[in-house]
């Protein structure tokens, strides 16, 4: 059991864009939306527009979450099952016919493209990692995430997490509901400080693996959920082994 | 530097690269690559004019045959995950006695991709363009990045935790990182770790359409340098906590916050990576005998590299870079280069280690510091142990320096 403690948080989804509005939704959950993505104002305009909406989700929930935080001091650790993918694939239709790709959209569009971002609009110069796992790229995102944070206990780790649904044509390949989304969560040692959730996190072998919840919305945001309520455990099922949290 | 220094009390817990499996233009396995590697030979390079619109470009293209992915894997299969296996297979006999040892569970995969299967992608949407639906053989999974990792772990068949990291070119560094992070949170007994790229019309168009690539070749630190060379390929190691063999002995990252595109001007974040992986190992500068460079042949990646090099290092370190003769595999690079030193250290001789020679027209660029270039047949004297360093330099400003070593036999 890997002990970490949350001491901060922020989400984004499109109508979901309140500590008080993800209360009420981790009470009453519903199916989250797919459509929109947050302004973003913090970044210089020029950089705004050039980012996709996933950057602009996902550093929404980043900034957000680090408050009065220096965001130079955080080991960021960003993931996505996707990334711009669809940005990538309107690329791959101009590969297709042979035209030339723009070396912005190219450059905004890589699977660090988010973490890059941060770096350059917070100053942050500490080890970044970007990620992905399949469907369980929030899970293996907070394993990264303790990663990062025991190679540097005396640096806190933001994780940030977030997708949008697939680009039409798509999105019918896989079998997984579309939203979307931004989770960051502020990780630190928990020894650190007092205030914040403490968790324990471990990865029980298949045959222990929990009741599969099957949630209709990001396995993220049912972490969130969980975190929110009052459940003394929370279990995911992975391909290969469970995922499973203990609040200390 | 202090700012970036890592009290990690863990770093000295041994961890060792046991097996080396690798496939890139040089060859299809390190055997046949390590001699090419030590006699320069810059023959293997493929002339491609499908790959950019307009231009014909040398490409560091592999030229084996690659395995077939099998049937009940076909949602995985695409060149990437082919050379991956092709990089496996070189491997799978330690592999197997890893399983036996410490069971399916406590193996973890960690792979690094910038590419994962965007050439089945492009092959499945020119498809739909003719008949208005995608390629049947098409999935998703391909496409993915996370792809790259997940099926490497189900082709082994281990259930310990997969996933794949994706900074550009410094992948595959980052992912023996994160692989020794997993052994030293005994979160796994070994990590089957590594990166693998292919060439795709979409990077290729990408890099082309920034001014990165190079007319007629790599010739990093030469006043003639005009870009990199693409390429592809794969190094997957068998990670575990022995003691003896080679070591991976300190990591050291960072990020630029300067530009989406291009690394800051001065250096900092080189030398950032380079002392972090220092301190991390617990060395001083002139323990490191050897350098492998990130050297793309691109006028920034010099710039940037020689100076940190020199400020940290001064100008005697033997220093090359081997993307002359496997073109820049990208998210692949960072195992790759791991392999080269890897390579270096395994074979050395007693008292010698032969390093690889750095190839370029000799031209010095006045705008550098003079480096120490190693020339074909140069050796340098082995230590107790022997440390050897590697860089890579990934856009978007994402550094990761790695240290290898060995002890004397």
């Amino acid at each position: 059991m890997i002990d970490a403690r949350i001491t901060a948080w922020s989400a984004w989804a499109p109508g979901l864009e309140s500590v008080a509005a993800w209360r009420q939704w981790a009470g009453n959950p519903t199916v989250t939306g797919t459509d929109g993505a947050p302004a973003a104002r913090f970044l210089p305009s020029l950089l705004r527009r050039r980012c996709t909406p996933l950057t602009r989700m996902m550093l929404t929930a980043a900034f957000d979450c680090l408050g009065d935080v220096d965001a130079k001091s955080v080991r960021p650790v960003f993931s996505s099952r996707h990334g711009s993918i669809n940005e990538s694939i309107s690329m791959l239709e101009q590969v297709a016919l042979k035209q030339r790709i723009s070396p912005t959209k190219f450059a905004h569009t890589v699977h660090n493209a988010q973490a890059a971002l941060f770096s350059l609009a917070s100053g942050n110069r500490q080890s970044s990692s970007a990620l992905c796992a399949e469907r369980e790229s929030f899970e293996a995102g907070y394993l990264e995430a303790l990663v990062q944070l025991a190679r540097r206990p005396q640096q806190p780790v933001l994780l940030v997490v977030g997708d949008v649904p697939l680009a039409a044509g798509f999105a019918s390949l896989i079998d997984e509901a579309s939203s979307a989304y931004a989770l960051a969560l502020l990780l630190e040692p928990v020894d650190s400080s007092d205030g914040g959730t403490s968790l324990g996190f471990e990865m029980p072998q298949i045959d222990e693996q929990g009741a599969d919840p099957d949630s209709p919305w990001p396995t993220a945001l049912e972490f969130l959920r969980w975190m929110l309520s009052e459940k003394q455990q929370l279990d995911l099922v992975g391909a290969r082994h469970g995922w499973r949290w203990l609040r200390r | 530097m202090l700012a970036f220094a890592s009290m990690n009390p863990t770093a000295q817990e041994p961890c060792r690269l046991a097996a080396l499996g690798m496939i890139n233009a040089l060859g299809a396995t390190a055997d046949e690559i390590w001699p090419r590697v030590l006699a320069a030979d810059t023959s293997r390079l493929t002339r491609r004019s499908d790959l950019v619109p307009e231009r014909s470009l040398l490409f560091g293209q592999v030229h084996d045959r690659l395995p077939e992915v099998p049937a009940g894997l076909a949602r995985y299969d695409c060149p990437n995950n082919a050379l991956t296996m092709a990089a496996f297979w070189q491997i799978q006999r330690q592999v197997a006695g890893a399983f036996e040892r410490y069971g399916a569970h406590r193996i973890g995969v960690v792979m690094g991709t910038s590419s994962s299967g965007v050439s089945a992608a492009e092959a499945a949407i020119r498809y739909r363009e003719r008949t208005g639906r995608l390629a049947p053989e098409f999935y998703y999974e391909q496409l993915e990045f996370g792809a790259t990792g997940a099926f490497l772990a189900a082709y082994l068949g281990v259930t310990g935790p997969a996933y794949t990291l994706s900074t550009a070119c410094s992948s595959g560094a980052r992912a023996l990182a994160s692989a020794r992070s997993l052994l030293q949170l005994d979160l796994c007994d070994a990590v089957v770790c590594g990166a693998t790229d292919s060439l795709c019309g979409l990077t290729a168009g990408g890099f082309s359409s920034l001014g990165a690539i190079s007319e007629d070749g790599v010739n990093s630190c030469s006043k003639n340098r005009d870009g990199t060379v693409l390429g592809e390929g794969s190094a997957l190691f068998l990670m575990d906590r022995e003691a003896v063999g080679v070591q991976l002995q300190g990591v050291g990252e960072s990020s630029e916050a300067h530009h989406i595109s291009a690394p800051d001007p001065e250096g900092r974040g080189a030398l950032a990576a380079m002392q972090g992986a220092l301190d991390d190992a617990a060395l001083a500068p002139d323990a490191v005998r050897y350098l492998n460079l990130h050297g793309t042949g691109t006028l920034t990646n010099d710039r940037v590299e020689a100076h940190a090099v020199v400020r940290l290092f001064g100008n005697d370190l033997p220093v090359s870079s081997i993307k002359a003769l496997t073109g820049h595999t990208l998210g692949a690079a960072g195992a790759i280069d791991a392999a080269i030193c890897w390579l270096a250290l395994d074979r050395a001789e007693v008292g010698h280690l032969r390093m690889p020679p750095h190839v370029w027209d000799g031209a010095h660029d006045e705008d550098l510091p003079e480096l120490h270039l190693s020339s074909v047949g140069e050796s340098v004297a082995t230590g107790d142990p022997t440390c050897v360093m590697t860089n890579s330099f990934g856009f978007g400003g994402n550094n990761c320096t790695l240290i290898l070593s060995a002890s004397k036999r």
